[in-house]
This record gives structure tokens, sequence and C-alpha cells, in this order.
């Protein structure tokens, strides 16, 4: 019994030449160079702003209060995604999957008031090829929006797997591919509704039948992992859920730089002087 | 040639010099010998016994070296609070100078708290701040030459 133990643990030990956990010390190394990516993001928009020559300008669109509820949305996210991975360290099953999916519902919240002020900014004529402000505005919101939405997935995912067998990894794949399925097509109609022609073959009949898809694959894939994960202990994967942490608090840490600069300080500018 | 510090000499010179600099251990001060193991003295300072104890005590409640769900909650009602102040800083009838040096100085406190707590950078290994923080200051040396070049070219 006891050598079938220590085999046991023999196989789950990972092997590192730092004393350190590589596949967390990979995510702080992918972090630091996502540091050099929206630091780019963040220098390019501060170099074309103030200089659209056509509006709609910041002046004329910012919403600072509901945006400063997004923030507010962003952040609480981040307290229940400490409180997941506390509650998963502790082996509390029950409090960690409640947690981790009100952090994805959080984060689910974050993008709905990203997609809502989309959605108004096009409708007051805003868009990427409006003027300089649009382009550099979309592009960093957008790359921010497009890692929540991937933090998202991510949590979906470490709430519903327990134990990496056949099952659960088809199961998992199936959900997630489901539920990105889904958004595709919301997002395909969103775009069709407000009449931005970027969508290209998705316009029309696909976007809703690649949503029923979707919600077939997810169902589908949700039904095998609750089967298979019934009986298996979550605090196996503290790890994956402190790594997948680590991301989740990134986007939200550039978050806060995005709303300090593109919100605060930007949304009185007007037009280019002169 | 005999230094002061070297044995008993007839000059009058190097005594007096080997008196006012120097000591028997070849020191030129002599630090008096302290035990470094004895305890500080208890209650010693401005507030006597007052700093230690709710330092100890926020040590406990916050759960010591292995933070705890109440500092979670601690640090992210702070979060709430500074993200309030920001927007009422916002709408200061001030220079905007003024205004966004206090917003930056309050996200960068925000970006502290976030990465040095929920990120647990402050309990976690030297390597991990060492990756992460030669990251960040690279992407921060890389959006300021971005903006130097852009501004030297504009004029």
């Amino acid at each position: 019994m006891a050598q079938v133990a220590t085999a046991e643990h023999v196989q789950e030990a990972e092997y590192t030449s730092t004393g350190l956990t590589h596949r967390k010390l990979l995510m702080w190394t992918f972090l630091g160079s996502e540091c050099l990516f929206f630091g780019s993001l963040i220098a390019t928009y501060l170099v074309f702003r103030n200089q659209s020559l056509v509006g709609p300008y910041p002046e004329e669109i910012i919403d600072v209060p509901i945006t400063s509820v997004s923030t507010f949305v962003l952040l609480m996210s981040s307290l229940a995604m400490v409180l997941a991975l506390n509650a998963i360290q502790r082996d509390r099953k029950i409090p960690g999957r409640f947690w981790i999916l009100g952090t994805a519902a959080l984060g689910s919240g974050f993008l709905g008031f990203q997609v809502f002020e989309f959605n108004e900014f096009v409708h007051k004529g805003l868009t990427p090829r409006t003027n300089l402000f649009g382009t550099t505005f979309f592009t960093l919101t957008g790359f921010h929006g497009a890692h929540v939405t991937v933090g998202v997935l991510w949590l979906l995912a470490m709430a519903f797997v327990v134990s990496p067998g056949r099952s659960e990894r088809w199961g998992l794949g199936l959900a997630v591919a489901g539920f990105y399925a889904i958004m595709v097509s919301i997002l395909a109609g969103v775009l069709d509704i407000v009449g931005l022609d970027i969508i290209g073959p998705l316009e029309g009949w696909p976007a809703p039948v690649i949503g029923v898809f979707g919600a077939l694959a997810l169902v589908y894939g949700g039904w095998i992992l609750a089967r298979a994960g019934r009986g298996a202990t979550v605090s196996d994967n503290a790890l994956s859920l402190e790594i997948a942490g680590l991301y989740w608090h990134f986007v939200d840490i550039v978050w806060i730089v995005i709303f300090t600069v593109v919100y605060l300080v930007s949304a009185l500018d007007g037009p280019l002087a002169g | 040639m005999a230094s002061p510090s070297e044995g008993p000499s007839s000059n009058p010179v190097a005594r007096l010099f080997r008196r006012a600099f120097s000591q028997p251990s070849e020191r030129y001060f002599q630090l008096p010998d302290t035990c470094s193991q004895a305890p500080d003295p208890d209650g010693e300072g401005p507030f006597g016994r007052a700093a230690r104890a709710w330092g100890d005590r926020l040590y406990d409640w916050t759960g010591g070296t292995h933070p705890t769900p109440r500092l979670y909650i601690a640090v992210a009602a702070i979060l709430a609070f500074i993200t309030l102040v920001e927007v009422w800083v916002f709408f200061w009838p001030v220079e905007r100078v003024v205004i966004n040096s206090s917003l930056f100085a309050l996200s960068a406190v925000k970006f502290v708290l976030v990465i040095s707590f929920f990120m647990h950078l402050k309990f976690d290994a030297w390597l991990f701040r060492a990756v992460f923080i030669s990251g960040l200051l690279l992407g921060v040396a890389i959006a300021l030459s971005i903006l130097a070049l852009f501004f030297k070219l504009n004029g």
C-alpha cells in the first residue's frame, strides 16, 4: 500500500531545476511579456491622443460613471478569484466552484458592459475606421476584451475539470468549443444589428446555425463533465487554478491602467487644436 | 617601521596618535560590546507597547505570512474605495495636470495592491517577482521610448 502511494506521489511530482513550479514560472514570464504588448498599445493610444481630425471625440461619447461600474465589477471578480483559490486550497469543493463560477459571471458582466459600450459608440458614429481615437480605442480595449474572454473560458473550464481523464478532456473540449461558438454567434448578431460590415461570411444564416450547434455541444460536454466529475477532489487542481488566477488578475491590472489612461485622463479630449 | 597600533613606542607623536585613533583590537573606533542575541527593550519608543500590540493584532488578523479571506476582502474594499476616489478626483475643478497626476498615483497604488496581494507576489518566490518586474520595466521603457520618439519627431 505504502509502495503504491509512493509510486503515485513520484508520478505526480514535477521536474524542476529552480525549486519552483515551472508552470507558474512560465505564466509569470508570459505575463511579463504581456506587459510589453499592452505597454505598446497604451503608448500608441497616447501618441495618437488628441490627433483626431473628425468626431466623435472622447468628450462627446465617453461615459465615466458607467465605466466606473464596469471597473468595479472587474475588481470584484478579482476578489472572487482569490476566494475561489483559497477555498480550493483548503479542499472546499462547493465554495470553490461557486467562487470560480462567480468570477466567470463577473467577467462576463464586464464583457457585457464592453459590448454595450461598443454598441453605443457605433450608434454615435465611432467605429475603428472613423478617426484615430476610434482606431486606437477599439484596438486597445478590444484586445483587453479578448483577454477577458479567454479568461472566462479558462475559468469555466476550471470550474468543471476535476481530474484530467480522457472523458473529461472530451467533455471539456466540447463545452469550451460550444461556449466559443455561442459567443461568436452572439457577437456576429450584435455586429449585424449595429451595421458593422466586418463579419463577412457569418452574415445571415450561418451565425444562428453556429449558435445552435454551440449550444448542443455545450450541453453535451457539460453532461459528460458532470458525470465524470463525481467523487474527484478539486484540490488536485489548486496549482492550475492559481495559474488561471494569475492570468485573471493580470487582466484586471491592465484594466486599471486602461481605465485611468483612456477613460479618466482622456475623457475630456476634444478636436485637434489648431 | 612599526605602525602606531603595533606595540608600545617611545615616540610621543606615535603614542598620541595611537591613543587618539587606535584600540588594542586594531579597530579605529571600538564599539561597545553588546550581545546581539539579547531581546530589544520592551516598550521602548514614543508609543510604548501600543505600536507593537497593534502590529501583532494586524498581523494575526491578516493571517500572517499566509493571507486569509479577511485580508482579500480588506484589499478589495480599499481597491473599490480608490476607484471611487478616482471618479471624485476626475470631477475636481482644478488644472488637468493636477488631476492627471493624482489619477496616475492612485492607479499605481491599485496596481501594486493587486500584484502584491491578489497575485501573491509579496508572499511568493523572488524569481517570480524578478521575472515579472523585468517584463514590466521593459514594457514601461518601450512605452516611454515610443512616446519620446513620437514627440521628438513632431517637435
